[in-house]
């Protein structure tokens, strides 16, 4: 029993970690989905591609950059990637069928992810934790670095939110999500605020995937790992409702977590689905979804 | 322009770059070589002059066409090799696969990426069936049937609470969680071994049997079940239910004002696409005498899509062609690169953006004659 509640304590506290950074990637990936009503398949592997830009960094840049200097790094190369992927993929595809931004994302995501297993092989990549000490945790050492991850993810959740309710930028961010047309009228420049909202969601995923680069491996399939997790956390959460998603994205990890002690490996994503349900019957605008999402 | 050149130019170099990458030279030439084809030809189609096009019209329609096609399929292992046989079988399936996803994303605008799950269910069903019930082969084929159809309808169910556009989203979870469950229930499914059925003889009414390890009497199998599928589905989606699902696909709300239930229309049609998913993931199993977790994998879901709408969506024909020409494709890759998804990803992004329409839904837009000024539709 004892051996049980110390289990529980441990993986809640990983739950803790595993939820916020799954809240990195959903808040990205949602405020794409509020504001340009693109459903990003590819967010996944922009996260992907975040944990290689990062690794590539360290590895050549090691003189320069330290791990904090790799995290940064990557956020601005894949933001500016997905800029760039916005202007000549998505740019034209705006206001028509909503149907081919999606299967424009799908076809991307097939692509990064097949360019990083050509590219990079199927062997994941190792980077070094940037802290190594631990902190004793009942009889066993907890690695400093998951709650020095914890803090940066709450942190960099923080500043999203700040800019998303206290800029020029974010207040028009929050008037595309409410009502695009209107917004246009008004004088918001729509199609600035989506190249914004799209890099700045690319530069979240590629971040968050650096953070946990020292927890698992860089591999090619890290993308698709996280992505059906966050897929869930957008739809529990609402829709580009950045506290909601934060709240589910905490329920999420929690439940994987503490559903792996009695189920393993990736069995944990059925009682992630069974909350999905849930929630479709009862509450389909999620936690916090103020606009509807019929 | 700038805009439109990108969205062209962007692709197009990369596919061209990715494609010189990974072959050599001259197939890579021949590769984007066919590629350039398709928009050539309907290019070339479009010039047609009228007269030409409405003398051609009614050979390409389903009266001269379908017993055409039933005379080829019948004679078909009469002059084509057990090779062969086994190739074109696969194709019909494939196409059947990609046939019942159009159902739902070409006729009412429901995107799944979970068919290869849903088909991986039926195969599922009909092997637990025979090899750990003991069931008789129609009996398991029932069964197998009904649960992947249970299945999609109950997906539908859940995912039509929720606007169009998360249905892709609520699909992709279910496929991935029907993937974990194969791989992980190994008592039922063997998990990553993954199941083999000694192939069955399916009796017909005592009349004859259908040893399925036969390639000839699989291709009259494969045959007889995907002719009529298609048939059935050209006429069902032609009825008046057919005709309030492209309504909702045009616009849901109007169908809405109309006094269509529109959400039990939507579960009806996922339903509907689930039967003959799960049809062709039977048809599947008795092919390969397997079915392995791998062949519900999300990659492979993905496939069916670009399957059909590289065809074309909306037209049922255009999966069957999109399915051979992306296998094809597939192939002509494999014998030089591993990463052939790479290379097709690439040309599916290209297809969206160029030719929503696909390869048949763009040769029927050109190939219709337009209508005079002041006789519109």
């Amino acid at each position: 029993m004892e051996q049980f509640l110390e289990r529980l304590v441990i993986e809640s506290v990983m739950g803790l970690q595993n939820g916020l950074v799954l809240a990195l990637v959903a808040a990205g990936f949602t405020l794409i989905l509020g504001v340009m009503n693109i459903v990003n398949f590819a967010h996944g592997e922009f996260y992907m591609a975040g944990a290689f830009a990062g690794w590539l960094a360290l590895k050549f840049g090691s003189a320069i950059v330290g791990f904090w200097g790799a995290v940064v790094i990557a956020g601005v190369v894949v933001a500016a990637f997905g800029y760039a992927i916005e202007r000549s993929l998505f740019r034209t595809t705006h206001g028509g069928n909503p149907f081919i931004p999606l299967l424009v994302s799908f076809g991307l995501a097939l692509v990064l992810q097949q360019a990083a297993l050509t590219i990079f092989g199927t062997i994941g990549k190792f980077m070094a934790p940037p802290i190594k000490a631990s902190v004793p945790f009942f009889d066993l050492e907890f690695p400093l670095y998951r709650i020095v991850i914890m803090g940066v993810a709450a942190l960099i959740m923080l500043l999203l939110w700040l800019f998303v309710t206290r800029t020029k930028w974010g207040v028009w961010i929050q008037a595309t999500i409410q009502n695009r047309e209107m917004a246009a009228c008004m004088g918001v420049p729509v199609p600035r605020v989506y190249q914004l909202v799209f890099a700045v969601g690319c530069g979240l995923a590629a971040m968050s995937g650096v953070l946990v680069a020292p927890i698992f491996s860089v591999d090619y399939s890290m993308g698709s790992d996280i992505i059906v997790a966050a897929f869930i956390v957008v739809v529990v959460g609402g829709l580009g409702s950045l506290p909601g998603t934060m709240l589910a994205a905490l329920l999420i990890g929690e439940l994987e977590a503490i559903g792996s002690i009695f189920l393993e490996g990736s069995q944990p994503q059925i009682l992630s689905l069974l909350v999905l349900l849930v929630f479709l019957v009862f509450r389909p605008n999620g936690l916090m979804g103020d606009r509807g999402l019929e | 322009m700038i805009d439109l050149s990108l969205r062209i130019g962007v692709p197009v170099i990369a596919l061209v770059g990715v494609t010189f990458w990974l072959l050599p030279v001259l197939a890579a030439v021949e590769l984007l070589a066919v590629l350039a084809l398709l928009p050539l030809v309907v290019w070339l189609l479009s010039r047609l002059p009228e007269r030409v096009k409405l003398g051609l019209q009614p050979f390409f329609g389903v009266r001269y066409a379908a017993p055409v096609i039933f005379l080829v399929g019948l004679s078909l292992p009469f002059w084509a090799g057990d090779f062969e046989l086994r190739f074109y079988s696969e194709m019909l399936i494939l196409g059947l696969l990609a046939m019942s996803l159009d159902v739902m994303m070409g006729f009412v605008g429901l995107a799944s990426f979970a068919h290869a799950a849903l088909a991986g269910v039926g195969a599922y069903g009909a092997a637990i069936m025979l090899t750990k019930y003991g069931w008789s082969p129609w009996a398991a084929i029932g069964f197998a049937v009904f649960l992947g159809t249970a299945l999609t309808t109950c997906m539908g169910a859940f995912s039509v609470r929720v606007r169009d556009i998360y249905f892709g989203i609520i699909t992709l979870v279910f496929g991935s969680v029907a993937f974990i469950v194969a791989n992980s229930w190994v008592s039922m499914t063997n998990g990553e071994d993954g199941m083999t059925i000694d192939l069955p003889t399916l009796g017909f009414f005592g009349l004859f049997g259908v040893q399925t390890g036969e390639f000839s009497h699989f291709w009259y199998l494969t045959f007889g079940v995907v002719f009529a599928s298609y048939i059935c589905l050209r006429a069902f989606l032609r009825s008046p239910v057919g005709l309030v699902f492209m309504g909702i696909r045009e616009n849901e709300r109007r169908a809405a004002y109309l006094g269509y239930n529109v959400n039990a229309y939507k579960i009806f049609n996922t339903a509907v696409s689930g039967f003959f998913t799960s049809l062709a993931g039977v048809l599947v199993l008795l092919k390969n005498g397997i079915i392995g977790t791998e062949q519900m994998d999300v990659i492979h879901s993905g496939e069916i899509v670009i399957w059909s709408v590289v065809g074309g969506l909306g037209t049922l024909i255009g999966p069957f062609v999109g399915a051979s020409f992306v296998h094809y494709l597939n192939d002509f890759l494999g014998e030089y690169t591993e990463r052939a998804i790479l290379v097709i990803g690439l040309f599916f992004i290209i297809t969206i953006l160029l030719a929503p329409r696909g390869i048949v839904g763009s040769i029927i837009e050109v190939w219709r004659v337009q209508p005079q000024a002041g006789n519109e539709e």
